[in-house]
């Protein structure tokens, strides 16, 4: 980081009758700056980091969550890289790995449930349990760029 | 906490325009469930589910639970979409100005989260609009 090096100081005593000569230094700029920009990359990295691992997470925990029967429904629940920093996790019975199973879309009614079923919230659930620790990592992220 | 738990229902079932609405079952009970609608039951009805969260550990002092945040769903269901949704206009209005007794807690603060949203079922042509909701107590 610059350094502070503005010590005023005497100089030249005794040669041009004892002047006094103050300034200010900052030296380390283009290591502070190449640091920087370094520190750029890296939190690009570490965003879309926590990003997928954050939607891979809510994959693991939303499968976790559904009572399987034929297993259609937890093959077709998965996370999708959708931009940079932006993930999706799809839930979708069409997409399952149960052809019999697929034939029509059921998974919605196990998550917000039917006349007959109470919700099971399993996407819900999912999100409800990753959301507090990205937000922790978020906070950690920020202090490191904070104390740069 | 049984109270707060129960206090969307008993809030529901305390307001004259939803008990209106809903009317009685053959239990002579205010079509007003928890979890599940009774099997033999006709629309409309509301059903109030509880959504899982983490504890929000901020508002614990030992085994005092101070501050509890309850999130929850209420599904207005109606023969018609346009039944469910008058249902579900009625009880978002219970549930912002109504009456929560929920002592020794105090409603700080209700929010629904997001627009409802209406939906079709699966076993019927019954049409429900679907409305989450944050609440916030203390005591």
């Amino acid at each position: 980081m610059p350094r502070f090096l503005g010590v005023p100081k005497q100089v030249g005593r005794g040669i041009t009758g004892g002047g006094v000569r103050s300034g200010i230094q900052i030296v380390g700029i283009p290591e502070a700056i190449a640091k920087l920009t370094t520190a750029d990359k890296v939190i690009r990295l570490e965003l879309g980091q926590l990003a997928a691992d954050a939607a891979l997470n809510m994959e693991r925990e939303a499968k976790n969550n559904i009572n399987s029967i034929t297993g259609n429904l937890e093959s077709g629940t998965y996370a999708q890289k959708v931009g940079s920093y932006t993930w999706e996790v799809i839930s979708s019975s069409l997409e399952g790995d149960n052809p019999e199973k697929n034939g029509k879309q059921y998974a919605g009614f196990v998550e917000n449930g039917t006349s007959n079923m109470a919700p099971r919230y399993y996407m819900r659930r999912a999100y409800n349990d990753v959301q507090p620790l990205v937000n922790a990592r978020l906070r950690v992220m920020a202090a490191r760029i904070s104390a740069l | 906490m049984k109270l707060i738990a129960e206090g969307p229902k008993n809030v529901l079932r305390e307001d004259g325009l939803v008990v209106n609405i809903v009317g009685s079952d053959g239990d002579g009970e205010t079509k007003v469930y928890p979890s599940i609608a009774k099997t033999d039951v006709n629309a409309p009805f509301v059903v109030i589910n509880h959504i899982p969260m983490i504890e929000n550990e901020g508002g614990v002092y030992g085994d005092d639970h101070v501050i509890v945040t309850l999130e929850f769903q209420v599904s207005s269901w109606g023969r018609t979409e346009q039944e469910a949704w008058i249902l579900a206009d009625a009880c978002d209005e219970a549930l912002m100005l109504g009456q929560w007794t929920v002592d020794p807690y105090q409603l700080m603060k209700i929010r629904r989260e997001g627009m409802p949203t209406p939906l079709p079922d699966r076993d019927t042509d019954l049409r429900q609009v679907q409305a989450r909701y944050m609440a916030r107590f203390s005591r």
